[in-house]
């Protein structure tokens, strides 16, 4: 047991074991709002001196309130989440494309473009009304255009994207190897490393809402990164992605060792959330299929209007023409379709006629025109504006499932953002109360120091007179 | 479960977020007053509105054919009926012609009055509809018939889909009404009696009298056609009209939004806002902060 002066080292100990205490509960109400802090404990515990009991207080140093499980969780549902916010995103600009409600939409120019064919068949010979029937046909084929143009914008567009969202990746992987690499000298020279570690956490958020990734501590807290089953960054080394597209035009996501000239290994199959996986969902199955099925839809109506209006004959009694240019197949129809040079320019060229017999007020071929509306012309079975209905609800029912998803996600990462802040958050309430604690000690350490100093004054005062 | 700051705020936001956005989405049906917006909304109900509307414009598109057709298949059957009055006053004429007690001067008479039924003949042959010729057949450009009566018309019918079955003729064929082909040749049979009387050739005119009582029962046959034609027209429009209103309230039915729901939804909605605003001010202000 130590004497008064052995008091006064346990009391001048103390005070500086409660001023860390206080140090650590101000750092973590400094940064009770910053993202991804985790709360520090202050680690105290009794001195040992040998196999002496000195009854004195030391700083252990600095706990980190991390659960590595909860961060993991929540980097998993970030990705999850990231990925379902783009893709919604993305096909809701689909589904604005073929949103019909307002009655402006594509439907209606086919509508419109089969009513001016009853039109004509009422009054075949009509100048005014043939011209109608060529500027039906003309917005037909334009709108057809548009449409189509924008799905093929959107593509492209989304294909920049993913090159914008690689490189940003890369830049987040390299920032991630760089402070793996501080905190290893860190830790390797007995420093506290938690700062750079949060530091890394912030980066590693970033990196999962581009990429789904998987975390594996090392022994000095660095990390390896993996993405796509590869892995991204070990130590202080990183892979590269790269994005390309492959033979038939879809996104290819590329993993190869940086600064190396291989061709490196293709992961696209592999990646499975964060925006990388949305992009390439939406624009390589989504939007493709979506375009598709179009051009599918625009190349049966015109091959089925251009049969029936080669049969017929114009007011000049010649027939053998098409009302619509197509190409001779569906692929890009959408984006080909314009008015034939047949007839554009020619109202008179339109065959409201069968043949040149019952010209000019012969009206068969325009009601032959008229019910290609109702004939199962278009995906083999359906009539185009079945087929058109089906496009419409099938786009309506991937927006309506990825909304649903967007929700289910935004749940899930509320509910892992709460464990992790549960787990390592900064409660203001607790802070108060080890604020109070480690001032209430250092205020009680005070009065030891001056009991034992009074000790020694009246000691000193007795023996010295 | 340990309760953080960030926590407190998330869940305030959160639900705060949450409700404000149900209540665009039903403010946004109350102000358009449709259920779906966006196919998204129902899918299954987009894509049957979407053909709703196709059809609800082919409806359309057949009822503004029946209007136009329907002038000149009006007009078709008031000229039957003055052919028919034309051909009426022809037999008045053969029969006061083959009585044979007509003097020279009466039959001269006779003659003229029936060389004016030809003009007035051939001129009901030419008369012209909203298109052109009406009794030419499709060949609508060119009179039915030339200065000497001979039809230089077709017998095409003009077809028009005026529904959603067969495609009908809306026409009254001139070629059925005035030439052999329906039976008789109207106008070389009254042709035939202005020569009888002019020839006061009373077996002639005799004959003529068979003939143009076939010619009369032609065109009255031919004029009973336009009016069936008139009927078919008619019938189709106010079948489309009702087709017309049930596929508008089938429509409305699927795509509009219920005015009282979503009122109710609204008002509750902004309820549940403010009663949150309160429990979150109260979860806010639970932290023990202040105390200190």
């Amino acid at each position: 047991m130590a004497g008064l002066s052995g008091l006064l080292n346990m009391a001048r100990d103390a005070l500086a074991a409660q001023s860390y205490g206080l140090n650590v509960t101000s750092q973590n109400i400094t940064n009770a709002n910053t993202p991804l802090y985790v709360r520090r404990e202050a680690v105290l515990q009794t001195q040992a001196l040998g196999t002496e009991t000195t009854g004195g207080v030391q700083v252990q140093g600095l706990r980190r309130a991390a659960d590595s499980y909860a961060d993991r969780s929540f980097l998993t549902a970030t990705s999850m989440q990231s990925a379902a916010k783009e893709y919604d995103s993305q096909l809701s600009s689909v589904e604005t494309v073929f949103n019909d409600s307002s009655a402006t939409g594509f439907g209606s120019t086919l509508d419109q473009l089969f009513a001016t064919f009853q039109q004509l068949s009422a009054r075949p010979s009509d100048p005014t009304v043939r011209q109608s029937v060529l500027n039906a046909a003309d917005v037909f084929a334009s709108r057809a255009n548009q449409v189509s143009d924008t799905m093929a914008t959107q593509r492209t567009d989304l294909f920049d994207k993913a090159t914008e969202l690689v490189s940003q990746a890369n830049q987040r992987a390299q920032e991630i190897a760089k402070l793996n690499q501080q905190i290893v000298s860190a830790r390797q020279a007995g420093g506290d490393a938690s700062d750079l570690i949060d530091q890394r956490n912030l980066k590693l958020l970033d990196l999962a809402q581009i990429v789904d990734i998987r975390t594996v501590s090392g022994a000095y807290d660095d990390i390896m990164v993996q993405a796509g089953g590869t892995t991204l960054v070990e130590g202080s080394n990183t892979q590269q992605l790269g994005v390309e597209l492959d033979a038939s035009g879809n996104i290819a996501y590329i993993a190869h060792r940086a600064g190396s000239a291989d061709a490196g290994a293709d992961i696209t199959s592999t990646i499975s959330g964060g925006q990388l996986f949305a992009v390439k969902q939406a624009r390589d199955v989504d939007i493709l299929d979506v375009s598709n099925r179009f051009d599918k839809f625009v190349f049966d109506v015109a091959t089925a209007l251009n049969a029936s209006h080669t049969a017929g004959v114009g007011l000049d009694g010649q027939g053998g023409r098409n009302i619509f240019d197509v190409g001779a197949t569906a692929d890009g129809a959408g984006r080909a379709i314009v008015l034939s040079g047949d007839v554009a320019g020619h109202p008179e060229f339109i065959a409201a006629a069968s043949n040149a017999g019952e010209l000019p007020g012969g009206s068969s071929n325009a009601v032959i025109l008229g019910n290609v509306a109702s004939m199962p012309v278009v995906f083999e079975n359906r009539t185009p504006a079945q087929a058109y209905g089906d496009i419409v609800g099938d786009i309506g029912s991937r927006r309506a499932a990825s909304k649903s998803d967007v929700d289910l996600r935004a749940g899930m990462l509320q509910q892992s953002k709460s464990a992790r802040e549960s787990a390592s958050g900064v409660s203001l309430d607790e802070e108060m109360v080890n604020l109070q604690k480690y001032q209430r000690a250092y205020q009680a350490t005070g009065k030891v120091l001056a009991t034992v100093d009074e000790l020694l004054a009246g000691l000193i005062q007795k023996v010295g007179a | 479960m340990r309760v953080t700051e960030t926590m407190r705020f998330d869940a305030v936001s959160t639900q705060l977020g949450r409700l404000s956005e149900k209540y665009m989405g039903a403010a946004q049906q109350a102000s358009t007053g449709q259920r779906i917006n966006a196919p998204s909304d129902d899918p299954v109900a987009a894509a049957e509105a979407a053909r709703i509307r196709a059809n609800l414009s082919t409806t359309d598109a057949f009822r503004g054919a029946i209007t136009l057709v329907r002038g000149d298949a009006e007009t078709a059957e008031s000229s039957l009926d003055a052919a028919g009055q034309v051909l009426q006053r022809a037999l008045e004429l053969a029969m006061t012609g083959a009585n044979g007690s007509t003097g020279p001067d009466e039959q001269k008479a006779l003659a003229t009055e029936a060389n004016q039924l030809v003009v007035q003949m051939v001129e009901i042959g030419n008369t012209k509809g909203a298109q052109g010729y009406l009794f030419g057949g499709t060949s609508l450009d060119s009179p039915a018939f030339d200065a000497d009566g001979n039809f230089v018309g077709n017998d095409v019918d003009h077809i028009v889909q005026i529904g959603p079955g067969q495609p009908t003729a809306v026409n009254v064929s001139g070629a059925r009404a005035f030439t052999a082909e329906g039976g008789r040749d109207v106008i070389q049979d009254l042709k035939s009696l202005a020569t009888a009387l002019a020839n006061g050739d009373s077996d002639a005119v005799r004959t003529s009298l068979d003939d143009l009582q076939n010619s009369h029962e032609q065109v009255v046959r031919e004029r009973s056609r336009a009016g069936l034609v008139l009927n078919r027209l008619d019938l189709s429009d106010s079948l489309l009209a009702q087709g017309q209103t049930d596929l508008q309230s089938r429509s409305s039915a699927i795509t509009s939004a219920d005015t009282n729901e979503v009122y109710s939804k609204l008002t509750q909605l902004q309820g549940s806002i403010q009663q949150a605003v309160s429990v979150g001010k109260q979860l806010l202000d639970t932290s023990t902060i202040q105390r200190f």
